[in-house]
């Protein structure tokens, strides 16, 4: 059992993380909505090791063991923390106002198809197909009790379910282009985002496929917020007191958090209840165990290990991680970390039946690293993800969506990193590649502003004065303004 | 010439109205205006904004926070977060017998040897909880410490296999003394030993099955060897004897024979190394929390201090330049 004072420590270390986080949503909106994906993680994972921690003993069913209490939330607050410093420095004041300042919000004439419109179209045709598809096969997971990851589909189904996250940053970035450069909301992108979140719905997803959407579609709507609000401005949230200022607004939110929340906890239900077969209390106690100790207990075991028992083995989990796990194809990090926990033959097990446990951050770098000299590879890291963040926002703002996206393309691998703990990204070769693609769209968009030139257009292509393309719906109708 | 607010508020030489106006509107002006008139330091303040931005408080006020903040935390680690009771930790390396399969050393396979039980399945019977419950529920621990130790082992008792050798596995557990963990080190030898023991003797068995078969095949052939050699023994037709070389059957049979006995010396049970001569790391001070902890909060300091460092630079830098 732990002791009271280490009780308070626990509740101090973990509240004073949320704290940061709220400062982040008050002060530094660009920050929070930038990197949402992963706070929301960091948070969620937060609670649970809280839980864990004040809670314990817990009985994990995964692990077939129990579980805390323990003293995980003060290190782990404090590796959270040191992982979002970086950010404060890469977005700092001066350095969003320069980004504001370059913001390019040169319009598109009247007749002028843009990246948005032409977007829109591509993206239109792709869902119309995925929607036929799903329909034409007969079977829709959702009425049919299909798992997800039992739902085949086709190869525009396969295509969305590995790309989805890029398709609805993409989705994101032209609603943020829009906004900055037509000053209007551009809703045909929240159109997109609404249709593959039914598209998720309809295929048995249950809560990460909308959580990933909708925080990568955010992603770069944090530029609109470093070009409308200032951070020095105003009271207490200001940013949302002014976004939000009408009755009419602040109910469309509320109601849309209301829909969004109670339709996936139906489908969490529908799934645990009608797909898995669960019964009674086991719905219950299964939703429980995942909200509150599956995120963490990988976590709890792993300091028990290398902070309460001194099982640390740095050379044995390089070795695990880097040149033999059990399948080098995916998150060698996780696959450590369930072999040290449950041991070899079920983690093999559990691995080619396609499972794996959650969690992996921050506990990996104090496997590899051992309790002391994790600390700085934890902030190196940090600064790493918030530079390529400060890329994505920075892009966005200057309309340099090629390197914009190609940021977030070299960012995933971080993004995994603080989800699943996976090291192992960065020595896959095609990793390079796409850093040699940022760093070529970098140079290349270095050069063309020179010559007042982008890389990659706004204006895609002028429609001539007469013609059937004139009359088509999606040509825009505002008035001439380049 | 217009400056961006990067380049801050004071060091642009502005030469027309318009520049002069864009800088005062500029959203940090009114704010480092207002510090300087307190007398306060605006370099200060904007270092301090780097990484609190807190627009309505004065520069002193931001100096204390920023100055109390790790000082709380400091402190709240070293007097809330007690080190936990120290605790032992035993790894050692015991090896797995051998079993010989007396088909593939008739068949004349080069896999003669194998583990009398498989690594994996080793690893898995050590890692299963009810194992583990066993080993914490049985073992003879001290009396003080009985309570801990047995959440200790079954916590964090664990085995794997060595790279490229299925025949030795590490087991790796702790407990809260030495003596407890040579407790629960004598407890798990004494169960997979036991539990080799049976399949030891299960291949010895069949092992003597096979040589007892061969041995009584052998004796038949030497009789009909020695019948064949008769003098006045002659065979109708070389179709119908039966005994048709019979030397060299009874070479084959007496050479298997010789194999098998030969495959019995292979034959060794799961040996553990004998608990008095393995080493117990210990005892472990289990004040890691707390100094990892305290190791964070320096990082973050740190942190704050090459940012300042950084910002103080580019300022002095920009204002050079201007």
């Amino acid at each position: 059992m732990i002791s009271f004072s280490e009780r308070i420590a626990i509740v101090m270390f973990g509240l004073s993380f949320f704290a940061f986080l709220l400062y982040l949503l008050n002060r530094r909106p660009v920050i929070f909505l930038s990197f949402f994906f992963i706070i929301f993680t960091l948070a969620w994972r937060m609670s649970a090791t809280m839980f864990i921690d004040l809670q314990g003993p817990v009985y994990s069913s995964q692990l077939a063991r129990d579980i805390g209490p323990g003293t995980v939330s003060v290190i782990h607050s404090m590796a959270y923390v040191v992982s979002l410093l970086p950010f404060l420095y890469c977005f700092r004041p001066a350095a969003v106002e320069a980004w504001r300042a370059d913001s390019q919000q040169s319009r598109a004439s009247r007749g002028e198809i843009t990246l948005s419109d032409i977007t829109f179209v591509v993206s239109l045709i792709f869902l119309s197909f995925l929607f036929f598809d799903l329909v034409r096969r007969g079977s829709i997971p959702l009425f049919n009790r299909i798992e997800r990851f039992d739902y085949a589909g086709g190869s525009a189904h396969r295509w969305m379910s590995r790309y989805e996250n890029f398709l609805t940053f993409w989705w994101g970035l032209m609603f943020a282009a829009e906004f900055i450069r037509q000053r209007r909301f551009d809703w045909r992108m929240v159109g997109l985002l609404g249709a593959s979140a039914v598209y998720a719905l309809l295929t048995g997803n249950r809560f990460s496929a909308f959580y990933s959407q909708f925080s990568f579609f955010v992603t770069p709507l944090a530029a609109i917020v470093a070009l409308k609000y200032k951070s020095s401005d105003g009271s207490r949230f200001s940013w949302i007191n002014r976004r939000f200022a009408s009755r009419a607004a602040r109910l469309a939110v509320a109601g849309f958090v209301v829909v969004a929340a109670g339709t996936i906890s139906l489908v969490i239900y529908n799934n645990l209840a009608n797909v898995r077969g669960y019964v009674g209390d086991d719905i219950w106690r299964q939703a429980f165990n995942r909200t509150l100790i599956q995120p963490s207990e990988i976590g709890w075991t792993s300091f028990e290990r290398v902070f309460e028992n001194g099982q640390t083995q740095p050379s044995v989990a390089f070795h695990f991680l880097f040149e033999a796990p059990i399948d080098p194809a995916r998150n060698t990090s996780i696959q450590y970390l369930m072999f040290a926990t449950i041991g070899e033959p079920r983690t093999t097990d559990h691995l080619t039946h396609g499972f794996q446990f959650a969690g992996g951050f921050p506990e990996i770098f104090f496997e590899l690293f051992g309790p002391y000299w994790a600390w700085p590879f934890l902030l190196g890291m940090g600064y790493i993800a918030a530079a390529l963040t400060a890329l994505v926002v920075r892009g966005t703002l200057r309309g340099n969506y090629a390197s914009a996206f190609l940021s977030l393309y070299v960012l995933y691998g971080f993004y995994i990193m603080y989800i699943g703990g996976m090291l192992n990204f960065a020595t896959t070769g095609t990793y390079w590649i796409k850093l040699a693609a940022l760093a070529a769209a970098l140079f290349i968009e270095a050069g063309l502003v020179r010559i007042g030139l982008p890389l990659m257009p706004w204006v895609v292509f002028r429609v001539p004065r007469h013609g059937w393309l004139k009359r088509l719906p999606l040509m825009r109708s505002g008035p001439s303004n380049s | 010439m217009v400056t961006t607010a990067a380049n801050g508020p004071h060091e642009a030489p502005a030469t027309d109205r318009r520049a002069v106006l864009q800088i005062v509107r500029l959203p940090n002006f009114r704010e480092h205006a207002a510090n300087d008139k307190l007398g306060g330091n605006a370099a200060t303040s904007n270092l301090l904004d780097m990484f609190l931005e807190m627009p309505n408080l004065a520069v002193r006020s931001k100096v204390v926070i920023f100055g109390l903040l790790p000082l709380c935390f400091a402190c709240a680690i070293l007097f809330l977060c007690r080190p936990d009771p120290p605790v032992w930790r035993l790894r050692t390396t015991f090896h797995i017998g051998t079993s010989v399969a007396p088909a593939a050393v008739i068949d004349g396979s080069p896999n003669v040897r194998s583990t009398i039980e498989k690594y994996s399945s080793v690893v898995a019977l050590i890692s299963a909880p009810a194992f583990r419950d066993t080993i914490a529920g049985t073992s003879e621990f001290e009396a003080g410490s009985a309570g801990l130790s047995k959440r200790l082992v079954f916590g964090t008792l664990r085995a794997h296999a060595l790279d490229n050798n299925a025949e030795d596995v590490e087991i790796d557990f702790t407990a809260a003394s030495a003596a407890d963990c040579r407790a629960a080190y004598r407890t798990i030898a004494r169960q997979i030993e036991q539990r080799h023991a049976l399949l030891f003797n299960e291949n010895a068995q069949q092992l003597q099955t096979a040589i007892d078969d061969y041995s009584e095949r052998a004796a038949l052939l030497a009789k009909w060897k020695d019948a064949e050699v008769q003098p006045g023994y002659q065979a109708s037709t070389e179709a119908d004897n039966p005994k048709r070389g019979v030397g060299l059957i009874w070479n084959e049979t007496r050479e298997h024979l010789r194999q098998l006995e030969a495959a019995r010396s292979f034959m060794t049970p799961t040996t553990f190394p004998p608990a008095a001569e393995i080493y117990v790391e210990g005892p472990l001070a289990n004040n890691t929390v707390r100094m990892s902890a305290l190791a964070g909060l320096a990082v973050i300091l740190c942190a704050f201090a090459l940012g300042w460092t950084l910002e103080t630079r580019a300022t002095r830098r920009r204002n050079t330049d201007t």
